[in-house]
């Protein structure tokens, strides 16, 4: 039986998708103001040529999953802003990606709302001719505003070996014990 | 079309609606006509001639040789370094950016799991 | 001679408004026949280049139009006979995986998009001609240069295959 979730975290996980590089979804040109009054911002373009140099310095055998996943990748980009406070950001700010990611292509195959946490997720795919050829993540949290994106085929392996690595042990976002959730969320698969 | 149904008429008028909404003329990229103006105008473009500028005395090449290989090495050198620097720096990026998508794919999952749990 | 020139840049924008006007049309064709943007981007790039060597030997704004899809068409079937290392994927064998997802105007469009991008050929191209261009057979027969009984046939195949699989008499929009 499949559950509905709904996250409204608006994690952006601009995976860019074409063969050149170039990043499909465009951050809004309104993010600059919002860093300005973030935290911390981290802003992460990582074309295949730049990704192709790290590559070739990542010979940590920490670095090995990192390695495999970048390899068919044609870009990263991330933009991520944290707040010292809620509500810096609203679901303006977020809509036109949302509307960007409405194209023929895209399938959203993920999303988790929950009005408990006051947080959204989605996270997208794009396929072309049957292919996966990127991802988007999009994270709303009270204070922080994320957006990734993964330029080449994603799969579903891939999502596995990027979460709970990298750094983050797996399981750091899980519920404490005895915790009853309160919200109701809606997953597609 | 002749031996149709109205209902097979009224299916066709449904799925050529449809099929109207899903075929829309689509916008290509947005550099697309600068692109295209690039393409023709290297198309058109006349080659370019050599002139024979480099008619120096032999000894005056000879110097010339020297410093660009004294040039090339101490450059090259810096290069490497620059790479190294560069190739670090983006390992560096690389591991951000994936341990950023990691952890918010990671929060979606646990959404997932502890509402499925219930 | 001059007056027919004074004629033709009279008929005709010049060529960057042409492609302003036209873009949308010509990768639209494309990347609805092949569901792939680059490879939809670079026939479109070739189609314009390509007018904007022939621009002089067309006679109107009409006329331009008329060559673009004939040229978009035609340049469409030539790469997807090219690219037949994946071969058209028979109706019966689409994945219904995807229709696990909320069934949306946006699943619905989807679906029907990658059903279209896997007709024949030619099936396609008359569908996208006729659903995108609006165009009457009498006007696709035209720009194919095929015979009107062949265009109409196809179309009716192409629509059955279509309704049989997107399922639409079932949907409501």
């Amino acid at each position: 039986m499949k559950l509905r979730f709904t996250l409204l975290s608006a994690i952006l996980v601009l995976v860019s998708v074409t063969a050149t590089g170039a990043q499909a979804i465009k951050v809004p040109e309104n993010w600059d103001r919002l860093a300005a009054k973030a935290d911390e911002v981290v802003n992460v373009t990582l074309d295949k040529k730049m990704l192709g140099l790290a590559s070739k310095f990542m010979d940590d055998e920490n670095d090995a999953a990192g390695k495999r996943v970048i390899s068919k990748l044609n870009g990263i980009y991330v933009r991520s802003l944290e707040f010292k406070n809620p509500g810096e950001f609203t679901a303006a700010d977020v809509e036109p990606i949302h509307a960007q990611l409405q194209g023929p292509e895209w399938a959203h195959i993920v999303s988790v709302n929950s009005k408990t946490e006051k947080e959204n997720v989605g996270i997208y795919i794009k396929t072309v001719n049957n292919q996966t050829v990127g991802m988007v993540i999009l994270a709303e949290e009270p204070t922080e505003l994320t957006f990734v994106q993964l330029d080449g085929p994603v799969n579903s392996e891939d999502l596995d070996e990027l979460s709970g690595n990298f750094g983050i042990p797996k399981g750091v976002h899980a519920a404490p014990p005895n915790k009853v959730p309160q919200s109701k969320a809606e997953v597609k698969k | 079309m002749t031996d149709h149904s109205q209902d097979d008429r009224l299916e066709d008028e449904r799925l050529e609606k449809a099929l109207r909404a899903a075929l829309l003329r689509q916008n290509p990229s947005e550099d697309f006509a600068s692109r295209l103006q690039t393409r023709i105008a290297q198309r058109t473009q006349p080659k370019q001639t050599v002139d024979s500028w480099w008619a120096l005395p032999r000894m005056g090449w000879a110097v010339v040789g020297v410093m660009c290989v004294g040039i090339a090495i101490g450059g090259a050198k810096y290069e490497q370094h620059r790479r190294e620097a560069e190739g670090q720096a983006a390992r560096q990026q690389v591991l951000v950016a994936l341990r950023i998508a990691g952890a918010k794919i990671q929060l979606a999952q646990s959404r997932v799991q502890r509402l499925s749990e219930h | 001679m001059a007056s027919n020139l004074a004629e033709v840049t009279k008929a005709i924008p010049d060529f960057t408004e042409l492609v302003e006007e036209h873009q949308a049309m010509v990768f639209g064709l494309a990347y609805h026949f092949l569901h792939d943007r680059s490879a939809a981007e670079e026939i479109a790039q070739d189609v314009f280049v390509e007018l904007h060597q022939h621009l002089d030997q067309l006679e109107s704004a009409e006329h331009v139009l008329f060559w673009l899809r004939r040229v978009t068409a035609n340049r469409c079937i030539d790469v997807s006979r090219r690219r037949k290392r994946r071969p058209e994927v028979p109706l019966e064998e689409l994945s219904d995986s995807a229709a696990s997802i909320v069934e949306t105007d946006f699943w619905l469009n989807e679906r029907l998009r990658r059903l279209v991008a896997s007709l024949p050929e030619k099936a396609r191209i008359i569908v996208l001609l006729r659903y995108q261009e609006d165009l009457e057979p009498v006007a696709i027969s035209q720009v194919l240069q095929i015979p009107l009984n062949t265009v109409k046939s196809h179309l009716q195949r192409a629509l059955i295959s279509l309704r049989h699989k997107a399922g639409v008499a079932e949907r409501k929009r």
